[in-house]
């Protein structure tokens, strides 16, 4: 879908999903034996979309792209997608361009509303790399993503989430023109049941919330949602836990404790000649400011920054673990638990 | 007084000055005496703050001992990225950054912590579980250090100094189902606080979660405002004045007001640039604070 239509989506349902309620999706990769990965289920009913590329023979992940008609959604428009990646599963994420959302129509007309929750058994890994939201002037969405964790003994239930929102459409000048906007990361960590079918069990404990509000009509001492936001035009969050991740978690960790301290004066220099480094030069023409939390077992990154191409530059390079000279790892932990191609939102 | 000095001649206005000092003085003994008795024991307790406002005397102290004065709640890194924040024109003074700051950071407190405190303030028997959601929903990693410190120290106090004589509940009221258990110990700074001014026995109260979440957010204010010095951003006198100024007023207030109406599970974080600002403290190259 080239989602270029930004003001009408076609009417017609697609042919899948007979009897869901709109909005409604499922993706079910379930691992044949002795090592295939198949879709045991793929349902979508309008406005939601899945497409899954035909995999190669040596793919290590299956890819869904998670597409709405027209390139986005309207206010009323729910969508509720249900993810379950079995055992020894990989699974990729992915739109194409990024999701629009619509103004609401009338104060009384309900928000726009995606939800997805996802499974992920012991030995499985999930990798969610959209493109950022795109929430227009006086538009009212809330997002809510619920990762289940089967294995956090062993840390098995293995996930890269990343999440971002940019400020609306510049062209019209819409600058965090939006009404309100609600994105929330919830973490669980469950019991896995036998079944394997993703039936509802009890949710267990709480491990992780990632919860931003923006409430575009509130005025905070004459300061608007755009004041507040202090310039920086787009905010991106990304949450890493899993083994096969534990080298991209330390080189996340060691680029930011070697990030060039605020302030810091060089002092075997002239103060007037002072010499920034690469990562601080870019970090300063891009506006990008980012920040790393190791928190309960999870590790947290945190970005925003001024312009889109500096900052999906930036996540790009941290994900895919580049050198010194901006060269991506060959066999950086993503490229080698999902293969190649997986940075497509981030290009 | 100087009755020794009066000639001869006025012997007789002499004595006459010595009866009325001498029934002067039977009255103010009179007078004295009647003073004593005419005091009823209640009114001598009145003297004492009501109970309310003793334990808010207690907690509003800045001698508390929870350390809050090694936090500056994200404004020195505030400060220090204000070379590589978008310039604006006029150029911000220092008190200007710093308000703006406040109004930043009291939207952020009222849309995170207020709710925990409030949750737990009203449920104190599941403050564990709300202590544990509050851990995982706060995500940068400063301010988990700063709120667990904060946290643990007023438990601390509660423990060593006001448990004693503050404890209100739980001794003559074990009929059974609202019994609040007391030895629960929070981590966090919010949840604790919900929780300790219950134990003190407000009653659960609108009137009361008001005043326990406005100590709060007012205590945070005269932190910022004591680290804002300490960074020589503005004066004493100047922290003073904003301090006492209505808009801080109206900015609590409209804190309280909004914080009320978020429940636990809508808690987050309303001003995302203060999470970066604050988990980017451990990256300054000098810091006097801890967050």
């Amino acid at each position: 879908m080239t989602s270029i239509t930004t003001t009408s989506k076609p009417p017609q349902p697609p042919p899948s999903g007979s009897s869901i309620p709109a909005g409604d999706g499922l993706i079910h990769v379930r691992v044949l034996p002795p090592s295939k990965l198949t879709l045991h289920q793929l349902n979508y009913k309008y406005p939601l979309k899945l497409i899954s590329p035909a995999p190669s023979q040596w793919a290590k992940s299956l890819t869904v792209f998670v597409l709405s008609y027209g390139g986005g959604l309207v206010s009323g428009d729910e969508v509720n997608l249900r993810v379950v990646v079995e055992r020894k599963g990989r699974l990729c994420l992915q739109t194409q361009g990024s999701t629009k959302i619509f103004k609401q129509k009338d104060p009384s007309s309900p928000p726009t509303i995606q939800r997805m929750t996802v499974r992920i058994h012991p030995g499985s890994s999930f990798l969610l790399l959209p493109d950022p939201v795109q929430p227009f002037a006086e538009s009212n969405y809330i997002q809510h993503q619920i990762f289940e964790l089967e294995d956090t003994t062993d840390d098995t239930s293995s996930i890269v989430v990343l999440d971002w929102v940019t400020e609306g459409r510049t062209a019209r000048d819409e600058h965090w023109s939006l009404k309100r906007f609600e994105s929330r990361n919830e973490f669980f960590g469950v019991k896995s049941n036998d079944d394997g079918d993703g039936s509802e069990n009890v949710r267990g404990r709480l491990l992780l919330r990632d919860a931003m509000i923006l409430d575009g009509e509130m005025l905070c001492g004459g300061e608007t949602l755009r004041e507040r936001q202090d310039s920086q035009t787009i905010f991106a969050t990304a949450v890493i836990r899993g083994k096969p991740f534990t080298k991209l978690i330390e080189y996340i960790k060691t680029r930011y404790a070697n990030e060039p301290r605020i302030g810091q004066k060089r002092w075997d220099t002239d103060d007037d000649s002072r010499k920034h480094n690469r990562i601080e030069v870019e970090a300063r023409n891009n506006g990008v400011l980012w920040a790393a939390s190791s928190v309960r077992g999870f590790l947290l990154v945190k970005v925003s920054g001024v312009e889109m191409e500096g900052v999906k530059r930036f996540v790009r390079g941290l994900l895919s673990e580049v050198d010194e000279e901006g060269v991506p790892k060959e066999d950086g932990c993503i490229a080698a638990e999902f293969g190649t191609g997986m940075f497509r939102c981030l290009e | 007084m100087e009755q020794n000095t009066t000639p001869e001649s006025s012997e007789g206005s002499l004595e006459a000055l010595k009866s009325q000092i001498a029934s002067l003085q039977s009255q103010l003994t009179a007078a004295k005496a009647q003073l004593q008795i005419q005091i009823p024991p209640s009114s001598i307790r009145n003297l004492a703050p009501s109970p309310p406002l003793h334990l808010w005397l207690l907690l509003a102290d800045s001698a508390l001992p929870i350390g809050s004065f090694a936090f500056s709640s994200g404004l020195e890194s505030y400060i220090s990225h204000r070379s590589l924040r978008p310039a604006v024109s006029p150029k911000p003074t220092p008190r200007t950054e710093l308000t703006r700051f406040l109004r930043l950071s009291l939207l952020s407190i009222s849309t995170t912590t207020i709710p925990f405190i409030t949750a737990a303030f009203k449920s104190p028997a599941s403050v564990l579980t709300l202590d544990d959601t509050f851990d995982a929903t706060t995500t940068c990693e400063v301010a988990r250090r700063a709120s667990i410190s904060q946290g643990r120290a007023l438990c601390s106090v509660w423990d060593k100094s006001f448990a004693s004589s503050l404890l209100k509940v739980g001794l003559d009221d074990d009929d059974g189902d609202d019994k609040i258990p007391i030895h629960y110990r929070p981590d966090h700074f919010g949840p604790s606080w919900g929780y300790i001014t219950r134990l003190s026995g407000l009653p659960d109260t609108k009137e009361a979660v008001e005043q326990v979440v406005f100590v709060f957010l007012f205590n945070h204010v005269k932190a910022l405002l004591s680290a804002a010095v300490r960074l020589s951003l503005i004066g004493p006198y100047v922290a003073q004045q904003i301090l006492a100024s209505e808009e801080v007023g109206r900015l609590v207030r409209e804190a309280v007001e909004r914080g009320a109406g978020i429940g636990v599970e809508e808690a987050g974080q309303s001003v995302p640039t203060v999470d970066l600002w604050q988990g980017r403290h451990e990256r300054l190259y000098t810091r006097i604070f801890n967050s």
